[in-house]
């Protein structure tokens, strides 16, 4: 069957795209009948002030709110049941998430546990959400997880030392203020990190055997986007122009991985986060070309057409020629952006790895990898990163 | 200068754009908060009130809803309740009753079916309280529910019996007291009749006699209302027939010689009037026996009574000599017509007599509201 024939659903929160997005929250808050808003954030995105704003806002509507700031990156089941507690004891109707993918991720289980009134290891997987959150609306202040517009929300079991992913259509926000304003705060390293995480969920939502024409789409433009932009903006922190783009290409990523879902890269850093308790991006950084270099033969096209994405020239190249090429690219890009060290480095031994296989090969998203790994090809894989 | 047309513009396409005020997606979530405060709020009011209120699913009878004074009149925890039915609530000696009563609802078939019925709830502690159930079917599209309000009714109970009881008591008290008033006067009636076995006067014999019959025709009054169940109102024909018989036997009188005609539409008087009203009797009774007839003179008596339109009439009448000529009936000396007259006058009604082959008194009169006296 023609690919573009395939069934394929395509869901999104209403987004709103732009300098000062953020100071929409007011609004969409009110519309939405809140009452008493749960306001999900960080400790230093409150330092920086960038939930003043949104205090402001909720004040000039007359809603009253609380709020929830007790999250570590890497949120653990702890922070969520902590979280819903406050919800529910401060009787609140309404969530607002400010920041990365931390408090947006915790937002929404704090939204689902609440909702549900079950434990969140009960979600893990897809599907697995009955009632949906209470409205939702995030404000990402990081170019890189687009939990603001995914389905997925990655939570951290301390006691199994993994990430759970939830995989739901009802952990999709209601709405998304993408205000690259918020970015300009971010420092060099967190730059990076979540510039990879872009970059590795474009590649592995265009890699997906869940794509679809339209995910496609988003994918390569997030791709020629991050490419395009990921070192300048590293070296110029406070252009604005910059920051939009690589927002832009969060955007796009996002759009296209909670469509098409991603593949072994993520459903590996998460084993790797979890054991580590690594940031995500530097976890994706890390194994990107490896699980490039085990894919490429299942989706040459596809990786070829990233590779044009990522500006290289490989037309007339053999395949083999092509995959180096391509390899070559992406590890160039993590050298410019000093990542070019290793798990070892990380702290991972040879004896962590069939460990850390295992989990990977149960994580939602190694099912849309575009080839069905084995347990043995991912300790492999592993060990190739070492 | 800007022109206002390029500010509309301007705006409607802000709005196009999704930036207006009111560009937002359609969602029902404020409309469903406001549906569920609604509901919290109707909620309360169900929690709120004495009466334990279910809704039962039919025809399993299990409950889909019930209100906190359900669980807390029957012992029992919101949860333990939801898995329950009604027939684990109704008493076991008043189920099967029950579900014939609900069977009947149901195969109604109406809409509008409600019923009250008295039964016994059996609480978790297997005590049982009394209750008033009002029931009723509802549908919601396809299913059918029974609606039931129960009211404990135990102290509405206890206060009923109490008053019963207090009722009866009085009861007895009054039988007690007719009965005594009778025996009374049948003790002076007695005297009288003692009395007059010591006289020789004839005429003085004929006054004791007049005498004991009044008591006596009073007496009986008393005997009529102790000996049923009403305490208020006498069969007043039953009476006259005992009265006129009496009378009768009193005098002497040949059943052969006077025939007796009595007819009576069924007529309850109460006491107030009965008492003159039994006197007039039997003043025109003694009458008619004492000079109608005499010399063994045969005829026929006759009394009659009846209602029309709420006035009685009371027609005695005899085909005998007749009252002599010479007697003025309203300016008379004699006792009995005295006593009549003063009688009837005392039922604020009328007399009139008619001496046409005979004699007859026609008495119109009402039944007399009681006065209370001080």
């Amino acid at each position: 069957m023609n690919n573009a024939l395939e069934l394929r659903k395509f869901v999104a929160p209403e987004f709103i795209f732009g300098s000062g997005a953020r100071l929409l929250v007011g609004r969409y808050a009110k519309n939405f009948g809140a009452r008493k808003v749960l306001i999900v954030t960080d400790s230093d995105v409150m330092a920086v002030g960038l939930v003043d704003p949104v205090f402001e806002a909720l004040k000039n509507e007359g809603i009253d709110y609380e709020i929830y700031s007790d999250i570590k990156p890497n949120p653990t089941a702890l922070q969520v049941s902590e979280g819903s507690k406050v919800y529910l004891d401060e009787n609140c109707n309404f969530i607002v998430a400010v920041g990365g993918g931390s408090p947006m991720d915790c937002a929404k289980a704090i939204g689902i546990v609440s909702s549900n009134n079950k434990e969140v290891y009960e979600f893990e997987g897809v599907d697995k959400v009955l009632i949906p959150s209470p409205p939702l609306i995030c404000i990402p202040t990081t170019a890189g997880s687009a939990a603001d517009v995914s389905q997925f929300a990655i939570i951290t079991d301390d006691d199994r030392k993994l990430k759970m992913a939830i995989v739901s259509k009802t952990v999709v926000p209601d709405v998304a203020l993408i205000d690259p304003e918020t970015t300009l705060t971010m420092d060099k390293s967190l730059t990076i990190c979540t510039g990879f995480d872009v970059l590795s969920h474009a590649v592995e939502a265009f890699a997906s055997n869940a794509s679809s024409p339209i995910t496609d789409l988003h994918a390569l433009e997030a791709i020629r986007l991050v490419a395009k932009n990921l070192i300048p903006t590293s070296n110029d922190l406070d252009n604005i122009n910059l920051r939009g783009e690589m927002m832009l290409s969060s955007l796009n990523a996002g759009l296209a991985f909670s469509n098409a879902s991603l593949g072994l890269i993520h459903a590996m850093a998460h084993s790797l986060g979890g054991f580590l308790d690594l940031p995500h991006g530097e976890c994706n950084a890390l194994l990107l070309d490896h699980v490039v270099e085990f894919n490429f033969e299942a989706e040459i096209q596809k990786y070829r057409q990233i590779g044009k994405a990522l500006g290289l020239e490989l037309e007339n190249m053999s395949d083999y020629k092509a995959k180096t090429v391509l390899l070559n690219r992406i590890r160039d890009l993590k050298s410019q952006a000093d990542i070019n060290y290793t798990l070892k480095d990380a702290g991972v031994t040879h004896d962590d790895i069939s460990e850390l296989a295992s989990k990977a090969m149960n994580d939602a998203c190694i099912i849309t990898n575009p080839r069905k790994p084995t347990q043995s090809d991912v300790e492999e894989i592993f060990r190739n990163a070492l | 200068m800007r022109s206002s047309n390029e500010d509309n513009w301007d705006s409607i396409r802000e709005k196009i754009i999704g930036l207006g005020e009111q560009s937002i997606r359609k969602s029902y979530y404020p409309e469903l908060q406001q549906r569920i405060s609604e509901l919290e709020r109707f909620r309360a009011l169900l929690d709120e009130t004495n009466d334990a209120i279910f809704l039962s699913e039919l025809p399993s009878g299990k409950f889909a809803d019930f209100n906190s004074s359900a669980c807390e009149q029957l012992g029992y925890s919101p949860q333990e309740m939801s898995e329950m039915s009604i027939n684990d609530i109704i008493a076991p000696g008043k189920l099967e009753g029950m579900k014939g009563i609900i069977d009947d609802l149901i195969a109604g078939k109406q809409l509008k079916n409600r019923l009250t019925v008295e039964t016994f709830l059996m609480r978790q502690d297997n005590s049982q309280i009394n209750v008033e159930i009002n029931i009723s079917l509802v549908r919601f599209s396809d299913d059918a529910y029974m609606v039931m309000v129960a009211r404990d009714i135990t102290e509405r109970k206890e206060f009923e019996n109490a008053l019963k009881s207090s009722l009866k008591e009085k009861e007895v008290l009054i039988r007690e007291i007719h009965h005594r008033v009778k025996n009374n006067m049948q003790i002076i009636s007695s005297l009288l009749n003692l009395q007059k076995q010591y006289v020789n006067d004839e005429e003085a014999v004929n006054v004791l006699l007049e005498s004991q019959n009044r008591v006596k025709s009073m007496a009986m009054i008393h005997e009529k209302l102790y000996k049923t169940n009403n305490f208020s109102e006498i069969n007043f024909g039953d009476y006259i027939k005992s009265l006129v018989d009496d009378l009768f036997r009193s005098y002497g009188a040949d059943p052969v010689q006077i025939k007796k005609k009595m007819i009576f539409d069924e007529i309850m008087l109460g006491l107030e009037t009965a008492i003159p009203c039994g006197l007039i009797i039997s003043e025109l009774v003694t009458n008619t026996l004492k000079y109608a007839f005499p010399n063994h003179m045969e005829g026929e008596f006759r009394i009659e009574m009846y209602e029309i339109e709420g006035l009685y009439h009371l027609i005695i009448s005899d085909n005998g000599v007749g009252m002599p000529p010479d007697i003025n009936f309203d300016k008379t000396e004699t006792l009995g017509l005295i006593l009549v007259n003063t009688l009837v006058n005392q039922l604020e009604g009328t007399v009139e007599l008619e001496s046409i082959n005979g004699t007859q008194f026609k008495i119109v009169f009402k039944e007399l509201e009681y006065e209370e006296r001080i």
